[in-house]
């Protein structure tokens, strides 16, 4: 089964239309590199036959419902459509009825955290996933976006800001000349004022 | 629990200062007219910034006029004139402070003298606005239920923060909700339970109170080591919650120029979050 989505370049956890989609594409590339010259033509037209028979086999064992791993991918399925709707609680209530948790589970439920703003729990999951299907591009291209999130944020922190109305950050990442002291200007002032009244009482 | 968002004021222009002062008075004068006056004892900043920001999202101008008060009695003072939506909020205020005393109460047994002060000023607010005092009321309940289990998960832990926020939001604003402010309002909700979480660390250890990064990170001693050796994960938890206010606080449609809730919220926050990160004291360093 695995060599089917290879030669469709998707992963196995891919959703009906991501299937769909790449069938449709890598059929049109072939369909056009058929009639070149030479070993290009050639192989294309192999390719095609192993496009074509790789779809109607993904097709045959998504409609029987059960993958080699004994998982149901229609029930990914179920849980990706419900993410795209927008109802996290059936995606979760979904996810709560799988017995075994596979990597593809464990991605799953970190999207579903992150979409509930969840973050830290999202981040866990998706270590999970990762750790256990190291390879599955999918998993890794997702914690890589995570964590240039964090890294963004990492930086904006330290420059103390985090951008907005007031127009580019790097005019603010420069230091304040006088420093802290003239960003705490009103409790200089306020202290300034007693110093000096101090002062004329004591001189008068 | 209160008075984490706050304006970043060295970079708060002058003419938004003294809008931030007028809605601040103008708030206080607010809980005066739906709680009497003992109430307006417990105004603070976030309730403050709330009437700001909603007042812009929902395009109600304010009328500023010079006015004395009890404490400003000398010097007339520029004071937003409390309309309906500032005297919901003036009751909100009350009303999260009671359920602040309870749980103290809950926690320490400390609390209860104030919070028999503030009682009646409690009835007045609670009878004006039944509903909002139900969502405190069930969102405290769920929020002592999991501090009840000893989890770990700021998450979960924050999540009845977040989303009593939302409903807040929503009840104040009926139709004229959007998407991004019920993020913001969830983030935001969030993000004041952390950063009070991780101000209150050193307290909450010595008195063994609850306190989710208390039980998520049980080795360490103190607020300087788990600054200094979590710091990264610190900055994860907080950094996530702001970039999604930042994200979302883009995407709003404003009525009015929106310099002040900008400041608050993409300057205010990370500084205090940095404050409170540094072992600052940050509850003095914005005073007017």
């Amino acid at each position: 089964m695995q060599e089917f989505y290879k030669v469709l370049e998707i992963s196995e956890g891919a959703s009906n239309e991501e299937v769909e989609l790449a069938y449709k594409t890598l059929k049109e590339k072939y369909s056009k590199e058929r009639f070149m010259e030479g070993e290009v033509g050639n192989n294309a037209a192999k390719m095609l036959t192993k496009v074509e028979t790789a779809y109607f086999e993904i097709c045959e064992s998504r409609k029987r419902n059960i993958d080699d791993g004994g998982q149901t991918v229609e029930n990914f399925y179920e849980v990706e459509k419900s993410i795209k709707e927008g109802n996290f609680a059936k995606a979760q209530s979904l996810l709560d009825e799988f017995s075994t948790r596979s990597a593809e589970w464990h991605y799953l439920q970190s999207v579903v955290f992150y979409k509930k703003n969840w973050m830290s729990e999202s981040k866990k999951q998706l270590e999970i996933a990762v750790n256990m299907e190291p390879f599955n591009t999918k998993y890794s291209k997702a914690y890589s976006l995570l964590k240039e999130k964090i890294e963004y944020n990492d930086r904006q922190f330290r420059a103390g800001n985090m951008g907005g109305a007031y127009g580019p950050n790097e005019q603010y990442q420069e230091r304040q000349m006088g420093g802290s002291d003239s960003n705490n200007c009103m409790t200089f002032c306020a202290t300034w004022c007693c110093m000096d009244m101090l002062c004329t009482m004591c001189c008068r | 629990m209160f008075g984490y968002v706050k304006t970043d004021l060295p970079n708060l222009y002058v003419k938004d200062t003294i809008l931030y002062k007028s809605m601040y008075c103008g708030l206080c004068k607010g809980i005066g007219c739906a709680c009497g006056n003992k109430g307006r004892l417990l105004l603070n900043y976030d309730l403050t910034f709330l009437s700001v920001f909603l007042h812009n999202v929902m395009g109600l101008d304010v009328k500023i006029e010079k006015q004395r008060c009890i404490i400003h009695h000398v010097r007339k003072r520029p004071v937003a004139i409390p309309d309906d939506l500032t005297k919901r909020i003036g009751a909100l205020n009350v009303i999260l402070a009671r359920y602040k005393f309870n749980d103290d109460v809950l926690d320490s047994g400390k609390g209860r003298l104030a919070r028999a002060f503030f009682n009646s000023s409690y009835k007045r607010a609670k009878k004006s606005e039944p509903e909002l005092d139900l969502i405190v009321k069930e969102r405290y309940s769920e929020l002592v239920k999991y501090e009840k289990t000893g989890g770990d998960s700021v998450d979960i832990a924050s999540d009845p923060f977040g989303n009593m926020m939302v409903d807040v939001v929503n009840v104040l604003m009926g139709e004229l909700v959007s998407e991004p402010i019920k993020e913001i309002a969830y983030n935001l909700g969030k993000w004041i339970y952390l950063i009070d979480a991780l101000d209150d660390f050193d307290k909450d250890k010595k008195k063994n109170n609850f306190n989710v990064f208390i039980n998520k990170y049980q080795s360490v001693k103190d607020k300087e080591q788990l600054i200094k050796e979590k710091q990264q994960e610190l900055i994860y938890v907080f950094g996530s919650t702001l970039s999604t206010i930042a994200e979302n606080a883009k995407k709003i449609e404003y009525k009015f120029n929106h310099d002040l809730t900008d400041n608050v919220l993409m300057r205010g926050l990370s500084m205090q979050t940095k404050m409170v990160m540094e072992n600052e004291k940050c509850k003095n360093s914005t005073k007017f």
